[in-house]
Formats: C-alpha cells, sequence, structure tokens
C-alpha cells in the first residue's frame, strides 16, 4: 500500500488533550465549560453518539448533562428545556440529539436554540455567518476534515478539493468552509453528486478528495490520480454475520484499491468518526470563552 | 455557434413588466404600494446632484421609495434607530442598503435590518437559509444572475458551473442556488495555475474576481454562457469586466455582461422583486 494513514483517532487524540490544557486554564478563572445534550427517544445509533460526547466532556474535564425523554415526548417539553438551558450559565454549548422523532420540528428545535450556544453551528444564523466568512461555530464533521487535513500536513490552501455530495451537514458547509480565505482553506473546491452526468470527470481533477455520499465502495481507484489525498467521510452499515453486533462499518471508498493510488487515506473506522465529537467538545469550549467576554 | 449579448435592460425587462402587471391586478383591491427604504450612506450627504437608481425605477414601478442619506461620520447608533422606525413602518415593505458601506458600519446597518424585510438578502439569517432552500431573500445581485440564467432558458440540471471570486453577494449565494438546482460547482476564490483549464470545463462561467480582461475567448467552452459580474473602474472613469468581451462572443453561446455596462439596474429590479414579494405577503 502506498497511501499513508491519516489516522483519526491520533489526531482527535492531540487535539483533546490541547482542550484538556485549555479547559484547566479555563477553570482557574473559574470559567467551567459545560455541554447540555437533549436525547428524545431510544435510536440505538444515537444513544451510542450521546454517551461518546458524554464520556469526552468527562475526558478533557468539562461539565456535561443529558436529558433524556421518551420517543413521544411533546415538542414543547423540549421547546422547554432548551429555554431553560438557553438562560443556565451551566451551559456554554446546547446539542439536540439528530435525528428527532416526525412529531418534532428539527427547524424549529435548531432555530430555538440561543446561536451563542449552538455548538453544532446548524442554528440558520450561524450558518450564514459561515457562509459570509465570520466568526461563528464551525459544523463539527466538516470542521473535523479540515483539521485532519491541515494536521497531516496537507493544507488545502490552492489546491483542488472535490467535494461528493451536498448534505447540509458535511458537503454544503464542507465547502463554504474550504473556499473561504483563511488559514487552512483558500482552495478551489467543486461539489458533486448524483445530478452530475460522469462523477468520475471530477473526482480525477482532486487533489483532496472527499467522499460524503454515503454508498459503500463509490469512490474506486478508476477515479482517483495517482497521489491525491482522500478522506472518507461516509459510514455504512454492512450486513456481517461474524460480528457480533451484527454489522461492520465501512466508507465510501473502495479502501485498499484507493489506497495503492493516493497518498493519504482516512481509514473507516478511525478517521472522520473520532473528529465530529472532538471537535463539538472544541466548539463548547470556544463557546464558553465567548460567553465568558 | 449563434452567439448573444444579453443586457441588463432585456432581462431586467421582462421582470420590470411582470411587477407592473402584478401590481395593476391589485389596483382594484387596495390603494397601497410597496415601499422601499434605502440607506446610503455618501461622502457628500448634502449634494443634491445624485439621482439614484433606485428612486428612477421605484416611479417606472410606482413604488414608494424613501432614501435615506447617512454621512459616513453617522455613529453606528444613529443607524440602528434610524433602520428600527423604518423596520415599524408599515408603509416600507423593503429595506435596502446601497454599497459600498464604510466596512465600520456594514456590521451594525445589515444585523439591523428585520430579516423580514432584508429585500437585499444580505442579513446572516437569511443567508442561512439558503442551505436548505428555505430562503425568504435571496442575494439580489446573486438573483440577478439566476435570473440571466434563466431568461436563457436552458437546463442547469446536471451543468458545471464555475465561479470565480468569493463574494457575499454573488458567488457564495449563487453556489447554494445552483446546487440545488442540481448543477455541479467548482468555487475558485483565488487565482490558481491551472485557471483556463477550469474555466474551460465550465458550462456555465460566472465571473466577479475584478481583473480587468483577464478571460481571454481561450478560457471558454464553446457555447457556454457567460455571465461577467466582474467591474473594475479604469483611470478615465470607464468600467472594465473580467471577460474580453469581444471574444467571449465568438465562443460563447450567451453572455452577459451584468456590472460593467449598465451598472445594476439588474441589481435594482431584483430588490424591487423582492420588495413586491414582501409588499404581496403582508396586503394581500
Amino acid at each position: 500500500m502506498a497511501a499513508k494513514i491519516i489516522s483519526g483517532r491520533d489526531v482527535a487524540k492531540e487535539i483533546r488533550a490541547e482542550l484538556k490544557e485549555k479547559v484547566a486554564e479555563l477553570k482557574k478563572k473559574d470559567i467551567v465549560p459545560g455541554l447540555g445534550v437533549v436525547l428524545v427517544g431510544e435510536d440505538p445509533a444515537s444513544i451510542s453518539y450521546v454517551t461518546s460526547k458524554a464520556k469526552g466532556c468527562q475526558e478533557i474535564g468539562m461539565y456535561e448533562e443529558t436529558i433524556r425523554l421518551p420517543a413521544d415526548a411533546p415538542e414543547e417539553e423540549v421547546l422547554k428545556i432548551i429555554d431553560g438551558m438557553n438562560n443556565d450559565p451551566k451551559f456554554s454549548g446546547i446539542l439536540v440529539q439528530l435525528p428527532l422523532p416526525d412529531h418534532i420540528s428539527v427547524d424549529k428545535i435548531i432555530g430555538y436554540i440561543s446561536p451563542e450556544k449552538d455548538v453544532d453551528g446548524f442554528h440558520p444564523v450561524n450558518v450564514g455567518k459561515l457562509l459570509r466568512g465570520e466568526p461563528c461555530p464551525l459544523p463539527c464533521t466538516p470542521h473535523g476534515v479540515q483539521q485532519l487535513l491541515s494536521r497531516s500536513g496537507n493544507d488545502p490552501s490552492g489546491k483542488h478539493v472535490v467535494v461528493c455530495g451536498r448534505s447540509n451537514i458535511v458537503g454544503k458547509p464542507l465547502a463554504a468552509i474550504l473556499m473561504q480565505k483563511k488559514e487552512g482553506a483558500n482552495a478551489v473546491v467543486t461539489v458533486v453528486h448524483t445530478g452530475a452526468k460522469d462523477i468520475s470527470y471530477f473526482t480525477k481533477q482532486a487533489d483532496i478528495l472527499i467522499a460524503a455520499m454515503g454508498r459503500p465502495q463509490a469512490i474506486t481507484a478508476d477515479m482517483v490520480k495517482e497521489g491525491t489525498v482522500v478522506i472518507d467521510v461516509g459510514v455504512n452499515r454492512i450486513p456481517d454475520e461474524s460480528k457480533k453486533s451484527g454489522f461492520r462499518l465501512a466508507g465510501d471508498v473502495d479502501f485498499e484499491p484507493v489506497a495503492e493510488k493516493a497518498s493519504f487515506i482516512t481509514p473507516v473506522p478511525g478517521g472522520v468518526g473520532p473528529m465530529t465529537v472532538t471537535m463539538l467538545l472544541y466548539n463548547t469550549v470556544e463557546a464558553a470563552i465567548t460567553l465568558n467576554q | 455557434m449563434p452567439e448573444k449579448l444579453l443586457g441588463e435592460e432585456e432581462v431586467g425587462g421582462e421582470v420590470q413588466r411582470e411587477i407592473l402587471a402584478k401590481l395593476k391586478s391589485l389596483h382594484k383591491k387596495t390603494e397601497q404600494v410597496p415601499g422601499l427604504a434605502v440607506i446610503a450612506v455618501d461622502e457628500d450627504p448634502t449634494s443634491p446632484s445624485a439621482v439614484y437608481g433606485e428612486e428612477e425605477l421605484g416611479k417606472k414601478l410606482g413604488y414608494h421609495i424613501e432614501v435615506h442619506r447617512l454621512s459616513p461620520a453617522t455613529s453606528a447608533g444613529k443607524i440602528r434607530r434610524v433602520i428600527r422606525r423604518l423596520n415599524d413602518d408599515e408603509k416600507i415593505h423593503g429595506l435596502f442598503c446601497r454599497f459600498p458601506l464604510p466596512l465600520h458600519l456594514a456590521e451594525d446597518v445589515l444585523k439591523a435590518i428585520d430579516p423580514a424585510k432584508d429585500v437585499g438578502g444580505m442579513h446572516p439569517l437569511n443567508m442561512g437559509m439558503l442551505w436548505g432552500g428555505g430562503a425568504s431573500f435571496i442575494p439580489c445581485s446573486a438573483l440577478a444572475c439566476l435570473q440571466a440564467l434563466e431568461f436563457t432558458k436552458q437546463p442547469l440540471h446536471g451543468k458545471t458551473v464555475v465561479l470565480l471570486g468569493h463574494s457575499n453577494i454573488v458567488s457564495r449565494p449563487l453556489a447554494l442556488l445552483l446546487l440545488q438546482k442540481n448543477a455541479t460547482i467548482t468555487m475558485c476564490p483565488a487565482l490558481t495555475a491551472d485557471l483556463p483549464e477550469i474555466c474551460r470545463s465550465a458550462d456555465i462561467l460566472i465571473t466577479e474576481i475584478g481583473r480587468p480582461r483577464l478571460i481571454k475567448g481561450g478560457w471558454i467552452k464553446p457555447g457556454a454562457a457567460v455571465i461577467d459580474a466582474g467591474v473594475t473602474r479604469k483611470q478615465d472613469g470607464a468600467l472594465v469586466g473580467d471577460v474580453v468581451l469581444e471574444e467571449a462572443l465568438q465562443v460563447a453561446e450567451w453572455v452577459f455582461p451584468l456590472a460593467a455596462r449598465e451598472a445594476g439596474t439588474l441589481v435594482l429590479t431584483m430588490v424591487m422583486k423582492n420588495t413586491l414579494k414582501t409588499f404581496l405577503s403582508k396586503t394581500v
């Protein structure tokens, strides 16, 4: 295999160590960053995310509180809890775990979180600021991708980055981040998706290729040029009877053959995954600093 | 290749006729007219010489137009008070700030405007709503480019669009809007070595980079649509676009010099279109 592996676990560890120091510094000034999490329902994937967020908070010395509601909790109740967290100085960050049950409006819930405490970076005001290049909490997964690139020595500046996928949580915000005239950005960015006639025409141009389509093995070796940096954001559950859980995780990239051609590549699991929670912790610490200014 | 030079009058005229027809059809229902307030921060607010395009176009369309001229020395607090009054004024359906604004005022001005009256589409809340496609207002310059593309009647689905530049009023919002229309987009925020090659891949090339006559005929894919939103003022006062127009006309199917010619009429028409939208939601 030719490509070097970019380990998300290692980069996440590095950032968490930095955050731990920052939290310790803040505590000397009597500032304790705190994350409030709201979980509605019993979705196993959601429970596992929320647990890893709580663990992350403990690891870096932050306050954390998760409020669990049954799947049939009325929207009013969720709004009331957010209202309380908006006004409670214990919380510098608020996160409502998605997806929400159908009877609750995601837009309404996200719009209700105070933009200063919106550590997911999904509030329309924060999205607008991101697009306008103003300081704001960056959405966690795309921010994690940016960190993986710059901390592995692959500064996107002046490079042609091709983003496959245009979701509101990865593709669009990642394009918005990387096109800014800022450090760790300033790239030529192409966003390609299922509407294109020939995706490989674009992927072959990429100096940096980001796969965020949500389709296993969608990026094959014939679609990448020699020496490309490949970041795989996809998390697909493939049924696998040999596993205790009954599935294994696979990315959007056909890993082995693509790794033969790429210069750097992220694995799944252990690539982008560990970065998402880490950047959430980062946003919560930053929010605590801003709120106490 | 049947090349076609599009003018602002051509594209804007169609929209203006639509606005006039709509207002005429409402004439019997209401005596109210759409109201637009313009904030203009001028070097010399006492100079009577400037006639604003908004006033002229507003008169033509039968709008109520108020221009509030402020000196660059005006405090941020004063500007906020003026805007707050206009936010509450029922006669005013749209509030628009002329650009450029002095940098130290821009933030205060943009964020004080009620997002529901933000017909320039620049408030972060409206910019943020571009993501999901539920935006109440689209930034007027981006809307002007979309209108020009619509005028050419070409489908956007599956097209390759290259955007040169990274402004908040053209490239960034357009990138999101064109993604929703199923186009593949490439954003070039700065000059890169392989720029000619990237440009040649474009079915639709939109530039606002502000480099006079940078884009040669050889950079353009035969049959492409080109929108030149770049504008540079030469020493003699003349405005120049990013595209070598005479060469582009040889290669492209459509060329639309948005900025450097009758500067801004189409953009103002889009402000009027946005104002009509709020007016209709309030009165009908």
